[in-house]
């Protein structure tokens, strides 16, 4: 098979993720990395929705909805009740959204990897609150067209630097990926599900409504973001450095990235310059691949 | 970490009070969201777009892939009754337009089609479903002919072939060199290809139009490819006797009659020009190539010419021999550089002279039989193209027994031929290969003798060709489109025959990313 991935589903057809959501893609292969023995702890997000409403679910590992600002506190809790039950070889997985991660669930977030709680913390990033109507959240690209910022979100105020913040607690491991890469993505669950205490993964995840994007394009959107280094695919080394997973053959300019997508049609050159100048900036820092 | 003393947990509540999901969302028709829905739909590959006689290489490389060779030779055959043969002699269109050309390396389509060529040379071909009273006559067995007579004999035609040598071949038998084409492989192809569909073969009758005439009073219809069987002389060489015809020399060295003299000069830069520098070249002769234009300009085939720069021939290009003079038994040539003026290439106004023992032209062939295609009476080859490749005639050939066979039986439908509909293909998630080399017989042997210049591939070497064939246009069920479905809604059949994938329509929401990612073009959305 592809990939030497298993033909064992553990999401369900039906499920309510818009055609070509990118986070729908990301739980499908996150949980066929992780297998059966994964619980799954969702505070509010798109996946709420997606997950289907009571009494259906779209999964068919153990899924708890939770509250929006709790979902690494109750992590936690799921997680000392398995090793106290004795079933230290179930995985437990925080799937949050950007805006229960960056905004509402970060000080659960910031307290539990401060714990080095044993658990996966997968934000996957569609750059906005998309459940609720696409509105602007701190890992909203500048520049970026929402509900809250019409035209453009301000360049005064740059997406949070998440992987910065986590690595400033220590966690066990932490990276970045995104579906469109499938055999880093693969990778990088797997080195996630061997680790032991907190474990951070960034995926960025294609939303086309939010994004103003062709569903078909969710893909080649977040490739685009790789090759261009807007989004690059780091991981956390063994020497406790940020590597770069993978580097382009030949690197894109982020214009190219930018003009895939409606949500950031306003953008003067001016704005792509400094967005090619951010993204060249933040590149600097990882080693390379 | 720690394990919590039992003692300290809190008791806890009855869990089925909460609200616990239990029913999976399958019961959601999410395809009822769609606009567009995903179709399959196979495609014409690039390759066989190529071809000119539309070899379905997608369809032949993947069985080869699944190590059915049997299966592939039969698929082969169905347009290609000479493959061992256009194996090692064709110029390979289809590897121009190979869409892994852009990924890594193209697949080495034409080594692949000689080893299964190769392969079926002792494996007849099937006899006819039925057969006909009909008589065709096929004049000439070079490519064209013997293509024709393969599509007629296939329907169940009766064919005599007529042929003005003693054995069949055409070109093929004495215009092309044993180090491209063995004669073994050669008499083994024709064999097979005749015995299998007893098609007649009358050698050593040399047609004129008058003969060509009555036979098409004898038979219901008359196939006509002699070829262009005169050569071009111009003027200023006429009349001497160390002067040769490209062709005509590589008769004689075909029948073993090797021309004295030891310097050599051939005029001409094409394929005949080339084949008979090389050959001469194998019975120690100096021989060297003055060409008109300049080498990278020459027409022969780019493989052809680089083994002739590798041989160490050299090449003059841009020259005209403008005058000879027999001089002490040799030849003295006048050789001008060559300019492009309005009036064509014309000698400039330096110049040189050299000796040579004998003078080969190569500067082109004209037909000897003049033909007019008319009722019953079709012709094809290089007599209806002018000098082409042997694809390009066979093409012909089969063109011909198509329209014989239309004007037989006008109820029948002709067979279509796939509209050429390129398959647009997604190279993002086709693994990387490392790409083949294709070995050559080293320098010395080759040169020393008349051994294949390529020894062809090994059953493993065609294996690992036949498995960098992406099968364009052909769904071979790889599951990139399965994998990157966000709403398992596609399965895999890749135990079916053919393999394909199934659409679950009830589920599907018409995203398009199946139709993205498939890296052969067989996915088109269609709107509802």
């Amino acid at each position: 098979m592809l990939w030497n991935v298993t033909t064992v589903e553990y999401l369900n057809s039906g499920h309510l993720g818009c055609p070509g959501c990118g986070a729908s893609l990301s739980m499908r292969h996150a949980l066929k990395a992780l297998g059966e023995k994964t619980v799954v702890v969702i505070p509010a997000c798109c996946w709420s929705i997606i997950a289907g409403p009571f009494p259906t679910t779209a999964l068919s590992v153990p899924l708890l909805h939770v509250p929006f600002a709790t979902a690494a506190a109750c992590a936690s809790g799921v997680r000392r009740a398995l090793i106290t039950k004795g079933h230290q070889d179930v995985q437990v997985m925080v799937w949050a959204g950007d805006g229960g991660t960056f905004d509402i669930g970060f000080q659960a977030l910031s307290g539990a990897a401060d714990r080095n709680e044993d658990f996966i913390y997968v934000c996957y990033d569609n750059e906005a609150y998309m459940n609720t109507g696409v509105q602007q959240s701190s890992a909203t690209p500048c520049g970026a067209w929402t509900t809250t910022t019409p035209g453009g979100k301000d360049f005064a105020y740059q997406k949070k630097d998440l992987i910065g913040i986590v690595l400033g607690h220590h966690p066990a491991y932490i990276a970045t990926a995104t579906v469109s890469f499938p055999e880093d993505f693969y990778l990088k669950f797997e080195k996630a599900r061997k680790a032991h205490g907190f474990t951070f993964l960034h995926l960025l995840a294609a939303c086309p409504p939010g994004w103003k994007i062709d569903s078909q394009d969710s893909l080649k959107v977040t490739r685009l973001a790789v090759d261009s280094g807007v989004f690059p695919l780091i991981e956390l080394n063994e020497s406790g450095e940020l590597q770069q997973t993978y580097r382009p053959d030949s690197p894109i300019p982020v214009k190219t990235y930018l003009q895939s997508q409606k949500r950031f049609k306003d953008l003067s050159d001016e704005d792509i310059e400094l967005i090619q100048a951010q993204a060249e900036e933040k590149n600097k820092k990882y080693l390379p691949a | 970490m720690e394990i919590i003393n039992q003692d300290s947990l809190v008791a806890p509540g009855d869990l089925n009070e909460a609200p616990i999901s239990m029913t999976t969302t399958e019961g959601n028709l999410t395809g009822s969201w769609k606009f567009f829905s995903p179709c399959l739909q196979e495609k014409v590959s690039p390759c066989r777009t190529a071809c000119p006689i539309q070899n379905n290489i997608a369809e032949y490389m993947y069985f080869l892939n699944q190590g059915e060779k049997d299966r592939a030779l039969e698929i082969l055959r169905e347009s290609n009754p000479l493959p061992a043969i256009t194996g090692r002699v064709c110029p390979r269109f289809c590897q121009q337009e190979c869409n892994r050309l852009q990924l890594d390396q193209g697949v080495l389509i034409g080594s692949v089609e000689r080893f299964l060529g190769d392969y079926g040379l002792k494996i007849p071909y099937p006899a006819p479903e039925k057969k006909r009273s009909e008589r065709v006559a096929v004049v000439g067995s070079g490519p064209a002919g013997l293509a024709a007579a393969y599509f007629l004999a296939r329907a169940g035609i009766q064919v005599t072939v007529y042929e003005k040598e003693a054995e069949p071949g055409g070109l093929l038998r004495w215009g092309i060199p044993e180090y491209r084409l063995p004669k073994d492989v050669l008499r083994q192809e024709l064999d097979n290809l005749i015995n299998s569909f007893n098609i007649g073969l009358e050698c050593r009758q040399d047609m004129t139009s008058e003969k060509i005439e009555a036979l098409s009073s004898d038979y219901q219809a008359v196939f006509c490819a002699p070829g262009l069987g005169a050569s071009i002389l111009p003027r200023e060489f006429a009349g001497y006797d160390r002067v040769r015809q490209g062709l005509d020399l590589l008769y004689d060295l075909q029948q073993g009659r090797i021309p004295e003299g030891r310097r050599f000069a051939v005029i001409g830069g094409g394929n005949v020009a080339v084949d008979a520098a090389r050959s001469l070249l194998r019975y120690g002769k100096e021989v060297e190539i003055i060409y008109r234009r300049t080498y990278a300009e020459m027409p022969a085939y780019p493989d052809e010419k680089r083994h002739l720069s590798e041989e160490g021939i050299p090449v003059q290009e841009q020259s005209l021999v403008t005058d000879i003079t027999p001089h002490k038994g040799a030849l003295r040539l006048s050789v001008s550089q060559a300019v492009k003026s309005e009036q064509g290439i014309v000698p400039g106004p330096v110049g040189s002279e050299q000796e040579v023992d004998v003078l080969v032209l190569a500067v082109g062939q004209t037909e000897h039989l003049r033909i007019e295609p008319k009722e019953r009476l079709f012709v094809g080859g290089d007599l209806q193209l002018g000098a082409s490749s042997v694809v390009e005639a066979m093409a012909t050939g089969r063109q011909g027994a198509t329209a014989i066979l239309q004007q037989l039986d006008p109820e029948q439908e002709a067979p279509e031929l796939p509209a050429p509909e390129p398959a647009a293909v997604n190279l993002t998630y086709v693994p990387r290969k490392k790409p083949l080399l294709l070995r050559e017989t080293a320098l010395e042997e080759r040169v020393s003798g008349f051994v294949e210049t390529d020894p062809g591939f090994s059953e493993d070497e065609a294996q690992l060709a036949a498995a960098r064939c992406l099968s364009c246009g052909k769904c071979t069920a790889c599951g990139l489109c399965w994998f990157f479905c966000p709403d398992v809604s596609i399965a895999l059949e890749t135990e079916a025959d053919p393999p394909g994938v199934t659409i679950d329509s009830e589920h599907c929401k018409g995203c398009g990313l199946c139709a993205f990612v498939c890296p052969r073009g067989v996915i088109r959305m269609e709107e509802d």
